[in-house]
């Protein structure tokens, strides 16, 4: 027995960690180690410690060490496949989870590390499965329940998702992510002032969570009850405590344009974005940063076109920069903002000289590096610089270059004139619908007797987000036998079901945009209004390239009243669907010897 | 110890005197000394491995032994102290296998029967253990220790009357096991035989004084028996003996809420939660506790239900619903006797609807409220014995459409069936005023008062609103209307409260000090059994004695049989509901007596079930919306009789008329609503 009780370096430092307290830890386990370079439990603990400090690669290296010495470690595989996919080393985080539960298949955080891979890769149904088989295995386990939640709403599981982030909030009320994915599971289930109150606990819960910020920040723009200066002051909030990255370099001339995108896919930005790709010029030099986990057949077709095409979904940020840097861009623009699978931390670093955002996101980004954000007059009238950490840079014509609609043939005669009754539609996500929504929506319904407002997407698949919108129209007085719900269907089915419609209603103050493309390529007519921020002026920016400004409207009253004008007036409604038949494809929004000089000629802009 | 020899060997020989004498010592060195000699020696390995067995030295021991059975596998009489080895080291099933291959070999060594029992007791299999135990009795009959644990086992498999008869002949044997006691108690506390069990607890104590168990299990029942201090003390004891069992902290718990100490009572469930979080009644008695306390909110609540729920009530995909009309609804509680729930319930199965209704009785007492509300049900099953697959698989068999739980976190429910989802749709209403938590309950019936839409976000169940109240009037046979208006004696204005005192807390003692303090000579008159108990009652006096009110003001009785029940309303000005938890059977018994309640209502289902009542019949001048409120209200009452006479005087009126007291109207509308809901179900859109 040794004389003096010399502290023991690894249970000091253990316990440190426990507490938090990661410095203090990270000196103990060093000095641990330095004297006992063979022992595994101190480089183990030091792992964790050095990569909760952010430290990943020194992290790999040291759990490299551990599992290459204690190969039937469970626990040090499952550390290690966690911190593989934090270095976006998807494929082997993969084989050290699925070695770490084969090796203890009774241990419940190897099952929860494996879910969060096959979440990420949108593996949604396997990822499920593994965080079930944890919870089986321990009931109680608030990161479970919590991961659990985003596949099932991704796979239409509403109920449980929503059940599953009650109960992790309750099992952990000071986790963030809890909150976050309580957040998401009320967003999606209609429910957006709900959802942005708990993003808001999320980011005070924890500050440095850039995915509670994400979520607080896209959502916001979905709430009524939030003003569109509430948005812009998070996303400045947000945005100062990032390092200070690089300033501004003015370049001469632009000469090579990058595009920085998680969406290059069957997804509105990845269908919005090929147009441009499509049919670019050639007078920049363009470039593909792909931050696309799951590629698909507009991946495979946009990867085609004229452009330089980079895979960085496994690239860390400082890595993008540089390569970007080697690629010589001079201008880099975001096409995500605060949406998921954006690389805002590339822009953060300031990769090019200039970065502007567009199209991804409908705000600010809040980024001190970020320049410019490309928008038209009529989704950024005069006066939204106010809005805008960015400059703003208008086009002539609408922000989104359209895709060649489908030619349909004309969509006939309102089906009022078959039904007797008004049938109006909604064809938005569900996490658009905020309590204005509701409000004004059930107004017209109990103005427009017999009449019925049907709902399509796909989350109304699950009776759960069903149940949720009954619930929240019965709060303002509508009965469920007013409502009527689709889920996913056929394309061919999807734009049947819009043409059974006699007028759809656009959600607000977060307009459709891809949903208003695809009415309009059904031919029929939709109200929209505008309010106080861009993201509600997306479809009167279609409109208004049409030519029809009179279904838009700005503010409830006006809504209201162009929704009646054309219910009771069958004659003109019976017009405005003539008129709207076909309009789009004859449009100047879906020719590019139109967007692409005025796009190209922004980007040229952008130079100063 | 198993030490059959095998050759003879002086060395052996003396190691094993020294072993049998107790000689731990020596005999160690014996046996090292031959397994130096010879490390294969079987005798001195499996020997010294039986010693350090006896000394705990588990691993030594397995070691030994395990060297012992490679030199010779087929000796099967060593294996039990392997298997008893590895038990201890948690190597359990390896455990259990070993024991199995021994009896195999040989089926009558009681040792093994007897140590497999034990270690099959101890691993939740107590229905397999019973059966190596009646092995082991019939080879050696008289055996007091095999006695006393098959009593425990047979009591985990609710075989309480056989689990008597084991534990009598226990103590027959050995008069001073206080294991056996306490089994005896537990068994007949089981049975119900509450005196006879405290008996038995009693006994227990006295042979083993620090005997945490029995602590325990004597203040459960010194609590039912209306002997809430001493229950206090027992739980006290036995949690100082054993800090780290939860059940000292729930069997506290349950005695601080009698004494109207729920946030005391809190405290202790949680702890009792934490030490056992398994243990689904623990978590049960936690939320219910936390009702009754002034510190929790409708989100601590919220929050610890889905808690419960992640642990003992894991998701299940719900079964689609067949799309045809309403056959069979079942009903499931430990109430169908004389409570509330079975008083309540009986009104909506008299005006029989037309579907089939069945009873899952999970009690084994019988009374006549009993028989009353089996002859208005179709059929009815005891059920108190079933595990949950068994209850589950029997609410299948029965071809249950709509299973309604009765009970939700209150005693004797049956929540682990409701989790399992036998029934296409579960429902919970009457018998518990909160959200269960339970993915799996589809409905909760409640009103537009008691659950309103906005508070939907508390709640897992959809909440389904009937048209007046949650309840309406129990089928009383002496209560048919209003009392005679008899004039007021003279007297001092009397407040009266015959809740029980578990919803009596400090806060409530608070708001009623101040309006005594308020109103100078008026009296406070509460009635309740737990007023029994004189330390309760003392606890109650030195309360009101710390806010000012001496015990003059004060009338504290215990309940009386029913006629002498009813007249005791005569003596009550205004009732006064506690304060957040409302009076149930309470508040409906004054108003049909024509005595007005005032409520304070808050924002949770218990907290507005006075409210809802007011609301139906119309009285909305006894609903208070603050604690301001509450207490000029009833000061403004006392002080102006005559004002107060006017208000007061239409109420027992008012409530006769009303919708609570027109039983076939509710009935209807209870069954319609179901019937809504279950075809609303069966129509979701694809």
């Amino acid at each position: 027995m040794s004389a003096a009780a010399q502290p023991d370096l690894f249970l000091e430092g253990l316990a440190a960690y426990n507490e938090g307290r990661l410095q203090d830890a990270q000196a103990w386990l060093r000095e641990h180690t330095a004297r006992h370079p063979h022992e595994p439990e101190g480089k183990h603990v030091l792992a964790l410690v050095v990569s909760a400090l952010g430290e990943k690669n020194e992290a790999e290296r040291l759990l490299r060490w551990v599992i290459e010495t204690k190969r039937s470690d469970a626990q040090a595989w499952s550390n290690y496949g966690d911190v593989l996919r934090q270095l976006g080393r998807i494929d082997d985080a993969l084989e050290a989870h699925h070695r770490a539960v084969a090796l203890d298949p009774n241990r419940a955080e190897s099952l929860n590390n494996l879910g969060t891979v096959l979440f990420d890769q949108e593996r949604y149904a396997e990822a499920s499965e593994a965080f079930e088989r944890a919870l089986r295995l321990r009931s109680d386990y608030p990161e479970a329940h919590a991961n659990l939640t985003q596949p099932l709403i991704e796979t239409g599981r509403f109920a449980q998702a929503r059940h599953s982030a009650r109960t992790a909030v309750a099992l952990d009320p000071s986790s963030a992510s809890a909150r976050i994915c309580l957040g998401l599971a009320m967003v999606y289930g209609g429910q957006v002032e709900a959802g942005v109150e708990e993003f808001q606990r999320a980011v005070e819960l924890d500050p440095s969570s850039d995915k509670a910020w994400g979520n607080l920040l896209l959502r916001a723009h979905s709430s009524s009850s939030h003003p569109a200066e509430q948005a812009t002051a998070w996303a400045q909030e947000w945005g100062a405590m990032k390092p200070a990255g690089r300033p501004a370099r003015p370049v001469e001339q632009i000469r090579r344009v990058g595009f920085v995108c998680g969406d290059f896919r069957n997804h509105p930005v990845g269908r919005f974005i090929e147009p441009y790709l499509a049919n670019h010029s050639g007078r920049f030099e363009v470039f593909c940063y792909s931050n696309t986990v799951r590629e698909d057949e507009v991946t495979a077709r946009l990867k085609a076109t004229r452009v330089n095409w980079r895979d960085v979904s496994q690239t860390q940020a400082e890595d993008v920069v540089r390569l970007v840097e080697s690629d010589q861009i001079d201008l880099l623009i975001d096409l995500a903002g605060h949406t998921a699978f954006n690389r805002l931390d590339v822009f953060a670093h300031r990769a090019a000289p200039v970065q502007a955002t567009w199209m991804g996101f409908p705000g600010t980004t809040g980024l001190s590096t970020m320049d410019w954000a490309l928008v038209d007059p009529v989704l950024a009238p005069n006066g939204d610089e106010r809005l805008y950490a960015e400059r703003l840079v208008r086009l002539k014509g609408c922000f989104l270059p359209v895709p060649v609609p489908e030619r349909l043939p004309e969509s006939g005669a309102a089906p009022l004139e078959a039904n007797g009754h008004v049938r109006f539609g909604s064809f938005n996500n569900p996490a658009k619908y905020s309590q204005a929504v509701y409000a004004l929506w059930a107004r017209i319904l109990s103005e427009t007797p017999s009449s019925v407002l049907v709902f399509k997407y796909r989350l109304f698949g699950d009776p759960g987000v069903r149940q949720s919108v009954t619930d929240q129209m019965a709060l303002f007085g509508i009965g469920p036998e007013r409502l009527e719900f689709l889920g996913a269907t056929s394309r061919q089915d999807h734009l049947r079901a819009i043409a059974s419609i006699d007028l759809v209603l656009d959600s607000f103050p977060y307009s459709g945009a891809t949903t208003t493309l695809d009415c309009l390529t059904a031919g029929v007519p939709m109200v929209t209004m505008t309010g106080d921020r861009n993201a509600s002026r997306m479809s009167a920016s279609l409109l208004t390239a049409l030519g029809e400004t009179g279904l838009i409207a700005s503010d409830p009253e006006e809504y209201v009243s162009i929704v009646a004008g054309l219910i009771e007036d069958p004659q003109a409604l019976k017009e405005t669907r003539a008129r709207v038949s076909g309009a789009l494809s004859r449009s100047k929004l879906c020719d590019p010897s139109a967007f692409v000089p005025d796009l190209e000629s922004a980007f040229a802009s952008m130079a100063a | 110890m198993n030490a059959p020899m095998t050759t003879p060997d002086l060395e052996l020989e003396s190691a094993l005197s020294h072993h049998r004498a107790g000689r731990i010592n020596e005999a160690a060195v014996a046996y090292l000394a031959i397994l130096e000699r010879d490390p294969d020696h079987f005798d001195a390995l499996q020997l010294f491995g039986a010693l350090a067995l006896q000394l705990g030295r588990l691993d030594q021991a397995a070691s030994l032994i395990e060297r012992a059975i490679a030199v010779r596998p087929d000796f099967t009489d060593v294996y039990g102290n392997l298997a008893t080895a590895y038990f201890g080291l948690d190597r359990q099933d390896e455990a259990l296998k070993l024991w199995a291959r021994a009896l195999e070999a040989k089926p009558d060594n009681v040792n093994d029967l007897f140590n497999l029992a034990n270690a099959l007791g101890r691993t939740q299999r107590p229905a397999e253990a019973v059966v190596l135990y009646r092995r082991a009795l019939e080879l050696e009959p008289d055996w007091p220790e095999a006695l006393t644990n098959m009593a425990s086992a047979l009591i985990e498999i609710n075989a309480y009357a056989e689990a008597e008869q084991a534990a009598r002949q226990a103590l027959t044997l050995d008069p001073v096991s206080p294991k056996a006691a306490l089994n005896l108690g537990v068994a007949l506390q089981c049975l119900g035989r509450l005196g006879e069990a405290r008996a038995a607890f009693e006994g227990a104590l006295h042979l083993d004084p620090e005997y945490a168990n029995a602590h325990n299990n004597l203040a459960a029942i010194l609590r039912e028996v209306g002997e809430s201090g001493a229950a206090v003390d027992h739980a006290k004891r036995a949690r100082q003996t054993m800090p780290e069992s939860p059940e000292p902290h729930n069997a506290l718990g349950n005695a601080q809420l009698n004494f109207g100490e729920a946030e005391d009572a809190v405290a202790s469930f949680r702890r009792a939660v934490q030490l056992a979080p398994e243990a689904p009644i623990l978590g049960s008695n936690l939320l219910l506790s936390m009702h009754y306390s002034s510190e929790e909110t409708r989100d601590s609540i919220y929050q610890e239900s889905l808690c419960w729920a992640a642990r003992h009530a894991p998701w299940i995909d719900p079964k689609p619903r067949p799309a045809r009309p309403l056959k069979r609804i079942g009903f499931v509680s430990g109430d169908f006797r004389r409570h509330p729930v079975g008083y309540f319930l009986e009104p909506v199965l008299k005006h029989r609807p037309g579907f089939e209704t069945v009873l899952f009785e999970n009690h084994h007492s019988v009374d006549p409220q009993t028989e009353k509300l089996r002859a208005i049900t179709d059929r009815s099953y005891g059920v108190r014995s079933m595990d949950s697959q068994t209850l589950a698989k029997l609410v299948q068999d029965e071809g249950i459409d709509v299973l309604i739980d009765l009970s939700g976190h209150t005693a004797e429910h049956r929540l682990d069936v409701m989790a399992l989802r036998p029934a296409p749709m579960q429902l919970t209403w009457l018998g518990y005023s909160g959200t269960t938590g339970l993915s799996q309950i589809d409905g909760l019936i409640g009103d537009a008062v008691v659950t309103p839409r906005e508070h939907q976000g508390w709640y897992t169940e959809r909440l389904l609103h009937l048209p007046f109240a949650f309840l309406c009037a129990p089928m009383w046979e002496d209560l048919t209307g209003p009392p005679s208006e008899g004039s007021r004696p003279e007297r001092p204005f009397t407040f009266g409260c015959f809740n029980t005192t578990v919803k009596v807390n400090f806060k409530t003692i608070d708001l009623w000090s101040q309006i005594l303090q308020r109103t100078p000579g008026s009296r406070l008159f509460l009635k309740h059994t737990m007023l029994q108990d004189p330390q309760v009652v003392e606890a109650y006096l030195k309360r009101f004695a710390e806010r000012g009110i001496r015990p003059e003001r004060l009338d504290l009785r215990k309940s009386v049989e029913r006629s002498a029940h009813l007249d005791t309303f005569g003596e009550v000005d205004l009732a006064l509901d506690p304060v957040p938890y409302n009076g149930g059977t309470t508040s409906i018994d004054n108003l049909a007596m024509g005595v007005p309640v005032l409520t304070l209502q808050g924002d949770r289902y218990s907290a507005r079930m006075t409210s809802s009542f007011l609301n139906v019949v119309g009285a909305s001048d006894f609903v208070a919306a603050t604690e301001e409120e509450y207490v000029s209200k009833a000061v403004g009452f006392a002080s102006d009789l005559s004002a107060f006479t006017e208000i007061k005087t239409p109420v027992g009126d008012a409530f006769w008329q009303s919708p609570l007291a027109n039983r076939a109207a509710f009935s209807e509308a209870f069954f319609s609503l179901i019937e809504s809901a279950w075809s609303e179900r069966g129509q979701a859109a694809a």
